[in-house]
């Protein structure tokens, strides 16, 4: 069964949670992320990911950040927060994450390159 | 730290209640920059510093009526940006000891430990490591008289020195 999440549109932000043909999910990110509490939106969307694809036993997750031109910290604490509940599962139970991003927009080289860091194997990254 | 009428560069005040300024101010220092070097990783690194050093300020206020101030400062080898509040003061210890950690060591290795233990807390307080590792800038701290100004310096490439004086 499909993993059912409704798009996130917001005046500047806009999260596309989309089932592919693959079996997999697409998280697509547009815009910026700046506001003043970004978790209150980014909180229980990753939380809806995170036991939707647990669920319905979803073989992989996309992160696409290529048209996101800025996240700021508190959005980045989401991110890492949602990223490393992977290292609270069981291996059996992990679904890998890949999370793509644009060699030009300066803030995914560093940030994104440090979660995965942190990430210790459970995500992978694409640049574009 | 002010400008002057023949220096390089821009300033902005507004009250804390206008939170939507500090992206504002960030895509024009983004823009300024960008117009200035020609090169948009460091226009980048600059818009993003002024954007978390702004919000540090705007949230740590000591009242939504005092004033916060961003100035970005050209100079012939490098650029200043400086971001000054009337903040709390019961934020200012936490503030320097805060400032004596995050400017320690390797930036990117300390940056991935504040993201580490972000999780340990409410807050994110990633924005100094952040500034550091993905701004590539030094930091300074200063305060006087209730006033705290935190300063990120980016010092410019030889091909960029005197670009814009």
């Amino acid at each position: 069964m499909p993993i059912d999440i409704e798009p996130l549109n917001l005046e500047k932000t806009t999260i596309q949670v989309l089932n592919e043909s693959d079996g997999g999910v697409l998280l697509k990110f547009v815009g910026t992320i700046d506001h003043l509490n970004p978790s209150e939106f980014l909180d229980p969307l990753f939380d809806k990911v995170h036991s939707q694809v647990l669920e319905q036993r979803v073989p992989k997750v996309e992160a696409d950040f290529t048209e996101l031109n800025f996240l700021n910290s508190s959005g980045i604490k989401s991110l890492l927060k949602w990223i490393m509940r992977q290292l609270d599962l069981g291996e059996d139970k992990r679904y890998p994450i890949k999370i793509v991003y644009s060699r030009k927009i300066t803030w995914q080289q560093t940030s994104l390159k440090a979660i995965t860091h942190l990430s210790k194997g459970a995500v992978i990254t694409e640049p574009r | 730290m002010a400008l002057t009428t023949t220096d390089i560069g821009a300033s902005i005040t507004f009250s804390p209640q206008w939170w939507h300024l500090i992206s504002s101010t960030r895509i024009f220092m983004a823009s300024f920059c960008g117009q200035s070097f020609g090169d948009s990783d460091l226009s980048d690194r600059i818009a993003m510093c002024a954007h978390e050093l702004l919000e540090n300020a705007v949230k740590y206020s000591v009242t939504q009526d005092s004033p916060v101030n961003c100035t970005m400062h050209i100079q012939h080898d490098r650029v200043l940006v400086t971001v000054e509040n009337h903040a709390d003061p019961s934020h200012l210890d936490v503030l320097r000891e805060e400032f004596d950690v995050v400017c320690q060591g390797d930036p990117m290795e300390m940056y991935i430990n504040k993201m580490s233990a972000s999780l340990e807390s409410d807050k994110s307080q990633l924005g100094l490591a952040r500034i550091r590792a993905e701004g590539e800038a030094e930091l300074k701290l200063s305060t006087e008289n209730g006033i705290v100004s935190v300063q990120a310096i980016f010092h410019l490439p030889d091909d960029l020195k005197g670009a814009v004086n």
